[in-house]
């Protein structure tokens, strides 16, 4: 987790988390009123600058989440950018993060646009990304066993209570046992709440601040 | 639209997933296995599914699971009696698991020994190994020890009615292997039996670990296995279970696991001293060092504790059993209470039919609730200490007394009232409305002490006389005030 003495290996987590939930932060940016390129602009320079000034290792970080902290950062970030007049300023940047703008606007544009705050715009973002992220992991996992059919048969089964999974139709249809598909199902949903956790786990400080963050991604969705 | 939770789907939603469903299955559940040690992908089956595959038997609950499986109470009709259905988890396919299943579950069954719980049928049902065994209704050494009431005489008891149990299934070669405290069952007269023997190699746990999938291979808690069952599952005899009985014996008694150094019992507690060698040698780590026969610990624990005492636990303070007589009493006196309201108010419509139908519905949960409330009386005096035993039989009969007069006095209006009721009119002028307030005055009141009489028989007595007193003033009252006469009543019109 980011924040821990040994800087190197902080950069490298933190860059990690950069990867992945960059988009958020792109979301949030357009979201302000940035065009394309701009938001492009500011985004990479926010990383740049954030791994290279080593923003995460300062108190604040052990208390509080990455999510808001993120976002909070962001948010002076812009302020600089804008008392220093260099809102429409392009190109530069140290790029220690590669990020992938390509398909930046396009996912934009799929996230639920009306009347959305860009606050609200980010922590949606936020955990669409999350759980992309875990899904992909999740898939890999059994892609490296050599389950991928089984994976795919049995991602609906991710949702909902257990007892109400439909256990009998999908013996019938992969040719296995209800015992047999009870206990795949039961596998794959336990290794996916695991994978979530650690996902969670990964930008919180405390382990138990995993069931508040999930509480309030479920917050943000209900709405 | 989400199957789930019904709500619309976001064009972004991750695999076609409602992602508030996906945030909810983060959540951990009761029974996440990172809060117990449970085997990996084993779901117990649900009540209705049972109810199939067990159509002989009327599946009434989940009791509970362990590493081994699930259990169920049931009933088993024909029989009438209640069993434990315990459902295995089901075993790696193959390696003969079945035959020796069979061979196992057939050992199990011929165990007859009081202070083990009976096999009473094995067999597979659908994909599904089961037992059905004898229903012990009763807390385990477990829940006794956590809800305090344990004393070390009382541990003194218990561990030789354990020792019994288990010399006579070594004598027949079989060992438990799983030896605990939850599986050590105490019935209602305080006697123990040991239940799940011989389960963990039926299920072939410690047998053959190689077999096991899943990240969690441990079954229940290791601090009760002898070292000889951790490194060297195959080869495991008797003896483990007696290092597993000089773990539980040590917690009964310090209330600790031995775990690491640990101190001798005496050192913690105030037991007997001699105590300390039959704890430590039941925990000696070569099994050689250890007894060779639980009969040998019997012995020896009844040596030190005096002479063999009557392997009964003590009992808890008297309270429990009245209960289930206790609130019947209760309700049905209130009941019958309460239905002298609507017969007044059918007198006072002068609606005969409805007042003799209350009336007599009056007589019969009355009647009933005199005989709960004698069966009540009884219990308690029963169960009192000596000199509680304030009731005599005269009392008694003193006591029956009132119920008995106001039965009467109840049946003598009734049969007056059949009469018609200007005839029940004319000999009970100025009773009909008073006098079941009358009644119902004084069967409140003594409702009331009826609630605080139950551990002090003597407030019987006084009770009935209150009864009688304030029934007889009030009746009394009215004979002599006959101003007290009904008002007249408005005509029905038409």
């Amino acid at each position: 987790m980011a924040g821990s003495q040994d800087s190197s290996r902080a950069r490298d987590a933190l860059a990690k988390l950069c990867q992945t939930y960059w988009h958020p932060l792109y979301s949030y940016v357009r979201r302000r009123g940035h065009p394309p390129e701009d938001a492009q602009d500011l985004t990479q320079e926010f990383f740049a600058r954030l791994l290279e000034k080593n923003w995460i290792n300062g108190a604040d970080r052990a208390k509080g989440r990455f999510r808001s902290f993120l976002l909070s950062a962001m948010k002076h970030f812009l302020a600089d950018e804008w008392d220093k007049g260099r809102a429409q300023k392009r190109g530069g940047g140290i790029r220690l993060v590669a990020l992938p703008f390509e398909t930046a606007e396009t996912r934009y544009f799929r996230e639920p646009a009306d009347d959305v705050t860009p606050e609200r715009a980010y922590e949606l973002s936020w955990a669409m990304t999350l759980l992309d992220e875990v899904l992909k992991r999740l898939r890999t996992e059994y892609e490296q066993e050599g389950k991928s059919e089984l994976f795919a048969a049995l991602t609906p089964c991710l949702i909902g209570e257990r007892t109400a999974q439909p256990y009998a139709e999908l013996a019938k249809a992969l040719g296995s046992s209800e015992a047999a598909v009870k206990s795949a199902v039961h596998r794959l949903r336990r290794r996916y709440r695991r994978l979530l956790r650690e996902e969670i786990a990964d930008t919180v400080a405390r382990s138990t601040e995993v069931d508040e963050e999930l509480r309030h991604m479920l917050a943000v969705l209900s709405r | 639209m989400c199957p789930s939770c019904g709500k619309m789907l976001p064009p972004d939603a991750p695999l076609g997933l409602c992602p508030q469903c996906l945030i909810q299955s983060g959540f951990n559940t009761a029974t996440d296995p990172g809060s117990q040690s449970m085997q990996s992908g084993f779901e117990p089956p649900s009540l209705e599914e049972l109810s199939k595959l067990f159509p002989h038997l009327e599946i009434l609950e989940f009791l509970g699971r362990g590493g081994m499986g699930a259990v169920y109470k049931a009933r088993q009709p024909r029989l009438d009696r209640f069993v434990a259905l315990k459902i295995l988890r089901p075993a790696v396919s193959g390696s003969g698991f079945a035959e020796r299943f069979n061979r196992e579950a057939r050992a199990l069954a011929r165990l007859n020994h009081p202070r083990i719980v009976t096999v009473h049928d094995f067999g597979v049902a659908g994909d599904l190994h089961y037992l059905v065994m004898e229903y012990v209704d009763g807390p385990n050494l477990r829940q006794t020890e956590r809800s305090g009431r344990l004393t070390p005489e009382q541990a003194l008891r218990i561990v030789p009615q354990i020792c019994e149990a288990l010399q006579f299934a070594h004598d027949q070669g079989i060992v438990h292997r799983d030896i605990k405290p939850e599986n050590i069952l105490l019935d209602k007269d305080g006697r123990i039996k040991i239940t799940d023997f011989g389960i963990a190699k039926l299920v072939g746990v410690n047998a053959d670990r190689s077999s096991l999938t899943g990240a969690r291979d441990v079954v229940g808690t290791p601090h009760y296995m002898a070292p000889e069952q951790i490194e060297n599952p195959s080869d495991v005899d008797h003896r483990a279970d007696i290092y597993s009985l000089g773990v539980v014996f040590y917690e009964m008694l310090t209330g600790e696991l031995p775990l690491g150094r640990f101190a001798p019992p005496s050192k913690r507690v105030e037991v007997d001293v001699r105590l300390d060698e039959v704890v430590l040698r039941s925990l000696e780590k070569e099994r050689d060092r250890r007894y060779q026969q639980a009969a040998q610990i019997k012995t020896h624990v009844e040596t030190i504790s005096g002479s063999p005492q009557p392997s009964i636990v003590q009992t808890p303070p008297y309270r429990e059993p009245i209960t289930y007589i206790y609130i019947p009493a209760l309700a049905l006196y209130g009941a019958q209470a309460l239905m002298l309201v609507p017969a007044e108010l059918a007198i006072f419509r002068e609606d005969l039919n409805a007042a003799f139908g209350w009336i007599v519905l009056n007589l019969m949960v009355l009647m009933v609730s005199y005989i709960t409330w004698g069966v009540l009386h009884y219990e308690c005096w029963k169960a009192l200490p000596e000199r509680y035993r304030a009731t005599t039989p005269g009392r008694a009969a003193g006591f029956l007394f009132i119920p008995l007069f106001n039965f009467v006095w109840v049946f003598i209006s009734m049969t007056k009232l059949a009469k018609g009721f200007n005839a029940w009119r004319a000999d009970f002028p100025e009773l009909p409305v008073r006098n079941m307030s009358a009644l119902a005055v004084t069967k409140a009141i003594t409702f009331v002490c009826y609630w605080t009489l139950a551990w002090i028989p003597g407030l019987v007595s006084a009770v009935a006389l209150a009864d009688l007193l304030v029934f007889a003033l009030y009746y009394r009252g009215i004979v002599f005030n006959a101003n007290l006469m009904i008002r007249p009543r408005k005509a029905i019109t038409t």
